[in-house]
């Protein structure tokens, strides 16, 4: 275990996690709800609830202000479910995980619409769901019930105005060095779905990552958003075609050039 | 409840001074007893305490409520005080009455219970309100009297109108300038009709046509944008949907919330607890049950009659088409009183879906309007056609 890194724990594997700072994950609300008891010398940073068809009322009255993240797995189907959730911002500062799979954007335009923030899981999108990705983020961008963030194009937004150093792995609270995964079999692996081990270790699991995918004539080699990117979409699959999520970075781009120029033209003004 | 407020619309008496043909409550001689307003204050502070919810709003209507005689209101004011301090909660409250039974003597416990402050209502043209045995002129005439009297008294007056067939035929100016210019209103909101409990023909054609009445409430909009919101003229829900796209702190009406089920409860005079004040009285089958009878509030919040209020967002996503509605955030499927009012149906939307559509489609024009000369009069001349309003929600 490395002593710097948080935790994303199975509920049932706490126990051996109990110096460590954890992400609890586990589907009954009342389960998780009780795990916050037992963390006896770390601490817990977030809950994450991975069924959101259970009965909540546990979580409503307990943990109070520790993070609560609910995953979505068929975000079509369970959009609506999301009513249910909003009681919960009473005890707890709410995210909503979205698979990017086909139907997702129900789930994004609800949630949006009750002003929860959004995280898109990031996984490698199949070629059908990137007009879909893009339409949601020209609901982001232009249309104004999007008040809370969706990321990851919140962050992207963010790390292009502002020129900052950042890449999706930052964005998404997924690098390796900082956050890892501990599959239900106790295995330590990249906390992002798939949720497979990695042929790297996971301490240089970027860096070996980053030598692969950038060696001459490899996409991301001559990539203007790798800068960005940092090679996040071509993992696990590293022939992952990357020219559909390219319109996602070029709308961001030029959404945060519109934005730099519209800001300076105010400076000018004053 | 979601947020660590509970609104309660109390009805004091179901009873009323007036007979307005399309009132949607089934109207009782049943009046509130100060032991039974002290039963309900318990049951409400546990609730609270069970909750964590810090504060209660009591929203006072009826029937009439100033059937109550102001000394009631004291005493029930003093007791309710008292409860709430003792158990660390606060109380505020805030008065509906038609005004036609209004005089000098209640205006020590509007100002010290009310914050000097009514809600009152009127129609232009009033099509339906009077009082028993005499015309709607009259009713209006009186209405008039007492509002002048109660502002000379310096109480600040609220007016809620809801137009009839008559006022779509007149149109949003003629409207406009009968509450601004003429009876000298500078806050005012415009609800539309429940036709709730047993129709009539009142009623029935208080049910308006789509497209004429979001023809009215357009230009009612524009009418406002040009000539009140300069002058501060409040016009709900106009201005608060105006400050929604301007990404300012808004507070929409009860029909806009994102669950009614979450925001508020009703308890009519004989302890019946519904949803709103609409539901309580006139729609025996949809009450949560009765407070006088029940051990605690939360059992009547827990019952299947409350469950079928939360659960409705949910079917309205599942099975209408508000999931792809760009206007989602603002509307959640509307009121479920007049769904069920107006359809006989409960697990639909809202009948003037369309209506509210073009209503927030025109005031999110007016907001982008309005941003964008505050944007270009910020500019010198030479930059303004070089600018883009891409990204606006979130240049913002």
């Amino acid at each position: 275990m490395a002593e710097h890194c948080i935790y994303n724990v199975p509920v049932e594997l706490l126990s051996a996690y109990n110096e460590r700072h954890v992400v609890v994950r586990a589907k009954d609300p009342a389960v998780l709800a009780e795990s916050i008891s037992q963390q006896a010398g770390g601490e817990i940073v977030m809950l994450q609830l991975l069924d959101i068809n259970k009965d909540l009322e546990a979580l409503e009255t307990c943990g109070y202000g520790i993070p609560l993240e609910i995953v979505l797995k068929y975000p079509q189907c369970e959009a609506s479910k999301l009513y249910r959730v909003t009681k919960l911002q009473r005890a707890h500062p709410l995210h909503i995980v979205i698979p990017v799979v086909a139907g997702f954007s129900k789930a994004v335009k609800v949630a949006s619409a009750l002003h929860l923030p959004i995280k898109l899981e990031g996984n490698q999108p199949e070629p059908d769901c990137i007009e879909e990705l893009c339409s949601v983020l020209d609901y982001f961008l232009h249309n104004k019930a999007a008040s809370q963030e969706i990321e990851y194009f919140s962050g992207l937004l963010t790390a292009q105005f502002h020129k900052l150093p950042v890449t999706l792995w930052d964005i998404q609270e997924e690098d390796p060095r900082l956050l890892r995964y501990i599959t239900d079999e106790g295995k330590e692996v990249v906390a992002r779905a798939p949720f497979i081990a990695s042929e790297d270790a996971l301490d240089s699991f970027r860096v070996a990552l980053m030598e692969r995918v950038l060696r001459p004539g490899k996409e991301c080699a001559s990539c203007l958003f790798f800068p960005e990117c940092g090679g996040y979409f071509k993992w696990p699959d590293q022939n992952f075609s990357c020219d559909g999520v390219k319109c996602v970075f070029t709308k961001l781009r030029d959404a945060a050039h519109e934005l730099q120029d519209d800001l300076a033209a105010m400076e000018t003004a004053r | 409840m979601t947020g660590d407020q509970l609104s309660l619309i109390l009805l004091p008496t179901n009873k009323c001074n007036v007979a307005c043909e399309y009132c949607f409550e089934d109207k009782t001689a049943d009046f509130m007893t100060l032991d039974q307003l002290s039963s309900v204050i318990d049951k409400l502070l546990d609730y609270m305490e069970q909750q964590q919810i810090r504060e209660l709003i009591i929203y006072w209507q009826g029937g009439e409520a100033m059937l109550m005689q102001p000394e009631w209101f004291e005493a029930a004011h003093a007791l309710i005080s008292e409860k709430a301090g003792e158990r660390g909660k606060r109380i505020g409250h805030s008065l509906q009455s038609n005004m036609i039974g209004y005089s000098r003597k209640w205006n020590n416990v509007i100002a010290e219970m009310f914050g000097n402050s009514v809600g009152t209502s009127m129609d232009f043209p009033n099509l339906y309100r009077r009082a028993h045995g005499h015309t709607t002129g009259e009713y209006t005439e009186q209405w008039a009297r007492n509002i002048r009297l109660a502002r000379e008294a310096g109480i600040n007056i609220g007016v809620i109108s809801i137009p009839n067939r008559e006022t779509l035929r007149l149109g949003g100016e003629a409207f406009y300038s009968y509450f601004v210019d003429e009876l000298d209103v500078t806050d005012f909101q415009v609800n539309t009709s429940f036709s709730g409990g047993e129709l009539n023909d009142a009623k029935v054609e208080s049910i308006l046509e789509v497209k004429p009445l979001s023809r009215f409430f357009v230009e009612l909009a524009d009418v406002w944008f040009e000539r009140g919101y300069p002058k501060g003229v409040k016009l709900g829900p106009i201005e608060e949907l105006l400050n929604n796209f301007l990404g300012k702190p808004a507070s929409l009406p009860c029909i806009w919330q994102q669950n009614c089920a979450d925001q508020f409860v009703s308890i009519d005079a004989r302890g019946h607890v519904a949803q709103c004040d609409c539901w309580v009285t006139s729609y025996p089958e949809y009450r949560f049950g009765n407070l006088f009878g029940a051990k605690s509030f939360s059992e009547l919040m827990n019952s299947k009659g409350r469950a079928r209020f939360v659960d409705r967002p949910e079917a309205l996503i599942e099975h209408e088409t508000c999931a792809g509605c760009d206007y989602l955030s603002l509307c959640h499927g509307g009121c479920p009183v007049r769904a069920y009012s107006i359809t006989g149906e409960f697990f639909v939307k809202d009948p003037y879906c369309e209506v509210y559509k073009a209503l927030f489609s025109r005031v999110e024009s007016l907001a982008t309007h309005l941003s964008r000369a505050r944007f270009k009069r910020s500019l010198p001349v030479l930059q303004v056609g070089s600018t883009s309003s891409a990204g606006a929600s979130h240049s913002s």
